[in-house]
């Protein structure tokens, strides 16, 4: 086993496959392989994918920020340090000041937090919501339930997101970070719900699956370690791919001023640079740029991680169907 | 089989309609207080006459006016006004803050947002699927790793800050483009050679700028033609000895472009949702700065039907590629007839 | 290598050879290798083979999954996947003496031509085969086209093929893949890959995903079709009780070597090579495919990783010294038949057949 990881990075085949054994296995057993499949394999795997690993150390970075930085950093007040100081000229306030003498770093540190749990809440609802129809619908395929479920899918689909939520947040006005994470989430989930339906569905079309059920394995076993295993490949890759959605879409509805104002918030910090004319007074501009170049860098951080995690769960599937000759592209099997 | 296919999709759409329509009326009373109390301010606010006095049956009045809802009478029958005025009248209530009717000022706006939406979506796709095939060729080659982290990079930068970046840059620093309006306002309208580059001219940059949307299609075509790459029907087209020209194109392009049309539909609503963040930032007359100044003043019957109308664009246009869909993919409709 | 010192099947002009010779050969394959540069080394999938095929015979060749075989087979028109590497002589002889035609150096536009119109290939992969958004029509017409064949003389011949293999040819041709069950279009991916009236059809393992009876039925449609068109069959499966029905000659591989070959009944009635007898030992009626047996001890041999010495000596009874040191040359059992083992006159003896003959024989070859 362990030598197979320098070619071949992805020993979760073994596990997936050798797990066939119906007896019941111990807790203690049962835990530790549940981590090397969900924890201890897929980081050993991720760091041979240079995406993955550069994408993990950016969303790290922004949790570390969110959670460490802000005690770290003191909170900006108004005439703190003195106003609109150029960018990289001052050490204590490395990315300037605004008009109101307020540290754009220190700023920018103090809206990660609100930034995360709006992510947090958002992806937990879309990925979520997704997951639970998704399933559901898979497995009742053909009956009431996934004909209802789908419908309601469409329906949403259909409906564009953003005014809808435009709509939504003119009447609730909210103000909590996890709520507008929610609202912003519940547009999201659609199309996740039809990828994993439709993985659903081949899934129990694949032999093995149809094999368990001969072996008189309950539906929840099938559901737990089959489904949900395999699942997991999608779930990862659209967490990553919702978080950016999020922070794409509240950043710019703070920036439009279409969310209720916030203290510390990147889009408000935008807002705030746009409004006192940053695009035609030099003098603003950082105080436009860095929370762009913060939005920016936090999405790379997120798509490089999607995008790295899809590469090295295909590489898995690959392996799947590959032979002893090592190569898939043998063509043998 | 494939009447029963078309059959169903206009079903759907219709649903799809009924249940949004729905959705805007029961929004409406899940508004703080009810509609009532939620526009009895926001009325009295703009009529300066009645200041003061509140006459409740002016208001109630006042909100049917603008709503369609009879604040009176049990919900049941305020729900089947709500749907007698949409479809009899195709009244969707009266804009409080411009007192106009949200009909009218909306499809005064509505072909202003498709004409953008439309060319940002074409064109971002013909370039992603233009990029994508070509990486998919040269997979693995250096073209290939730089256009990967090239896109990874687009799909990170927001369309907004796209539009923001052009604005500082190519409106006001280089002067290459205008911004702001839809066209030169020296100039009347009407089908001279000069509006219509006008047109085009004041288009361009929110057309750029939304198009981004569509870029991260890139690697989903590049995803998609590897796959076929590895098909097993390419590799016997290859065995075939068939023209590398009639592969390319019959093989890998149809069989790659055909599940992208999907992502193509549900991209119509996307970017018809994002014209109310692009057109507010560069003050682009259509529905989505309509509607972003209805939401500054809280103007919620323009809202609904703006709400309504993006939807039921949408719908239409899901609706004809499902429609169309059928006759570039045979799989969809069962039945094989291929009229 | 002891290239040399080698006799190959078929090749060298020894007196032993004679009949052979005699035949008329439509493929000469000489010192063929397929290998794919990977990360941890270079993979030789086929290893220095040698074989003829004579026209208008069946040539089967089995192994294991991975032995190499399918690797084999696409090298015969030059079609190894990227990024395989195919060195060696491959000869293909066309019919009525025209210019021998070495495979491995045509050109991309001559390859094109030779693909299909000499040689045709159907393999594992026929429920995949076509193009799923065209019709089954548009298959054969572009493919006449492409090879500027007269189109409504090669469409009569479509529906005659299709026709002969039971197939409502309106039906199919009007029909997309997908409408069609997998029997099916195993049968039109026969008929279309004999549209251009090829000399040899390649058939890696065509009949992997269909079922047993569907199995038969292609066998001996096989049969006819062979028979009415001149046809040279090469076929490919890790199905041996299948192969000795349709088989004239057997070639075994493994671990990408050839390590035995002959005709059928030799390989049948005095298999000289262990792993060919612990195949047959190991079909317990001959009815049962080699991937479902599991007899045979050890691991499967890793292509990157060359074994000193003869590749099955990890897992053979019989092995010595001489096997764990040097390779065997091909040893002649009979005119025709020969086996790359030091030890195939004891291998009888060593590895009996089940029952020894009666009950195990019995079952596979009356047909």
């Amino acid at each position: 086993m362990s030598n197979r990881t320098t070619d071949d990075p992805v020993d979760l085949e073994e596990l997936f496959d050798t797990d066939v054994d119906h007896e019941p296995t111990p807790r203690r057993v049962q835990l530790k392989r549940s981590f090397d499949l969900y924890v201890a394999a897929p980081a050993r795997v991720a760091i041979h994918d240079w995406r993955a690993l550069v994408g993990m150390l950016i969303v790290g970075a922004f949790l570390l920020v969110g959670t460490v930085g802000v005690w770290l950093v003191e909170q900006p007040i108004s005439g703190d340090a003195p106003i609109l100081v150029q960018p990289f000229q001052d050490l204590s306030y490395i990315l300037g000041t605004d008009t109101l003498g307020r540290p754009i770093g220190a700023q920018l540190i103090h809206a990660t937090p609100g930034m995360l749990k709006m992510i947090f809440a958002g992806a937990v609802v879309s990925i979520g919501l997704a997951a639970l129809v998704g399933v559901l619908s898979g497995f009742m395929r053909g009956n009431i339930v996934d004909t209802v479920l789908m419908a309601v899918t469409d329906v949403i689909i259909t409906i564009p997101g953003l005014p809808l939520v435009i709509v939504l947040i003119a009447i609730f006005q909210p103000e909590s970070p996890y709520v507008v994470g929610v609202l912003l989430g519940l547009d999201n989930w659609p199309g996740l719900a039809r990828t994993v339906r439709s993985q659903v569905l081949s899934i129990r079309e694949d032999s093995y699956v149809e094999a368990s059920q001969i072996m008189g394995l309950p539906t929840s076993t099938i559901l737990r370690r089959d489904i949900i295993g395999q699942l997991m490949p999608y779930i990862t890759v659209n967490s990553a791919l919702a978080s950016r959605r999020i922070i794409f879409e509240s950043v710019g509805l703070y920036f439009l001023g279409i969310l209720p104002f916030t203290s510390f918030n990147w889009g408000v910090l935008m807002n705030l640079a746009y409004q006192g004319g940053a695009l035609t007074d030099p003098q603003l501009l950082h105080w436009l740029v860095f929370p762009m170049l913060t939005i920016i860098l936090m999405a790379f951080g997120l798509v490089l991680l999607s995008q790295g995690m899809d590469s090295v769960f295909n590489v898995r599937l690959r392996a799947r169907h590959a032979t002893t000759t090592g190569d898939e592209a043998t063509g043998e099997e | 089989m494939s009447t029963n296919y078309a059959t169903k999709r206009v079903g759907q759409a219709v649903f799809t309609f009924f249940v949004t329509v729905s959705l805007s009326f029961f929004l409406y009373q899940a508004m703080p207080g009810g509609p009532v109390e939620a526009l009895k301010n926001m009325i009295l606010s703009q009529q300066s006459t009645s200041a003061g006095t509140v006459d409740l049956e002016r208001i109630n009045r006042l909100v049917n006016l603008y709503t369609n809802l009879e604040p009176d009478a049990p919900l049941y029958v305020q729900y089947f006004q709500y749907w007698a005025s949409l479809l009899f009248e195709q009244d969707l209530g009266r804009s409080i803050y411009q007192n106009e009717d949200v009909t009218a000022l909306i499809f005064q706006r509505v072909p202003w947002s498709m004409f953008i939406s439309v060319y940002a979506l074409v064109i971002g796709y013909a370039g992603s699927i233009f990029i994508g095939a070509l990486m998919a060729f040269k997979e693995k080659s250096r073209f290939d790793s730089v256009s990967s982290v090239l896109m990874i990079v687009l799909n990170s930068i927001p369309y907004y800050i796209v539009g923001v970046v052009l604005i500082l840059f190519v409106a006001i620093r280089w002067g290459w483009f205008p911004y702001g309006g839809r066209a030169a306002s020296s100039l009347t309208p009407g089908f001279s050679p000069e509006y219509l580059w006008s047109i085009a001219y004041h288009a361009a940059l929110p057309v750029f700028s939304m198009s981004i949307l569509g870029l991260g299609g890139a690697l989903t075509m590049r995803g998609n033609s590897v796959r076929v790459l590895g098909e097993d029907y390419l590799r016997v087209a290859e065995l075939r000895g068939l023209r590398s020209s009639r592969i390319a194109t019959q093989y890998v392009g149809r069989n790659a472009i055909l599940p992208m049309y999907t992502q193509f539909m549900i991209g119509i609503a996307g970017v018809l949702s994002s014209s109310v963040i692009v057109e507010q930032i560069f003050s682009y007359p259509g529905v989505g700065l309509l509607l972003y100044q209805a939401i500054q003043v809280r103007d919620y019957p323009l809202l609904m039907g703006g709400l309504i109308i993006f939807t039921t664009v949408t719908i239409v246009g899901i609706l004809v590629a499902d429609l169309t869909y059928g006759f570039i993919d045979p799989r969809i409709s069962a039945g094989g007839d291929d009229a | 290598m002891s290239g040399d010192a080698r006799r190959s099947v078929g090749a060298a002009p020894d007196a032993a050879d004679a009949p052979n010779d005699r035949r008329d050969t439509v493929f000469e394959v000489r010192g063929l290798d397929v290998a794919f540069e990977m990360s941890r080394g270079r993979s030789r999938v086929v290893r220095d083979a040698d074989i003829d095929i004579y026209r208008e015979e069946t040539l089967g060749i089995v192994g294991e999954s991975g032995s190499g075989k399918s690797m084999l087979a696409s090298s015969l028109l030059n079609a190894v996947v990227e990024p395989g590497v195919t060195t060696g002589d491959v000869t293909y002889y066309p019919p009525d003496g025209g210019d021998p035609v070495s495979v491995l150096d045509l050109s991309e536009s001559e390859l094109n031509r030779f693909r299909w119109e000499e040689v045709a290939m159907v393999f594992q992969g026929a429920m995949s085969s076509f193009n799923p958004v065209t019709k089954v029509r548009t298959h054969f017409r572009e493919t006449l086209q492409d090879h500027e064949r007269n189109i409504p003389a090669g469409m009569d011949r479509a529906r005659d093929l299709l026709e002969s293999l039971y197939l409502d040819p309106d039906r199919v041709l009007d029909s997309y893949p997908h409408e069609l069950s997998g029997g099916m279009k195993q049968r039109a991916l026969i008929a279309l890959s004999l549209i251009l009236e090829p000399e040899v059809l390649v058939m890696d393992e065509p009949t992997a995903a269909l079922d047993l009876l569907m199995q038969r039925s292609i066998v001996s449609l096989l049969r006819e079709l062979q028979a009415e068109y001149d046809l040279t069959l090469v076929f490919i499966t890790h199905d041996l009780p299948l192969l000795t029905k349709l088989a004239d000659r057997i070639t075994v591989m493994y671990a990408f070597n050839m390590i035995e070959t002959g005709s059928t009944d030799e390989i049948l009635y005095n298999a000289s090579h262990p792993y060919t007898r612990a195949l047959l030992a190991a079909t317990p009626d001959l009815n049962v495919a080699v991937d479902e047996m599991h007899a045979i001890e050890g691991s499967k041999p890793d292509p990157v990783e060359s074994i000193r010495g003869c590749s099955y000596h990890p897992r053979c009874p019989l092995a010595d010294d001489d096997c764990r040191s040097e390779e065997p040359s091909m040893f002649t059992v009979e005119s025709g038949h020969e086996v790359a083992c030091y030890h195939y006159e004891q291998a009888a003896e060593a590895i009996p057949l089940r029952g020894d003959a009666n009950s195990g024989r019995g079952g596979g070859t009356d047909e």
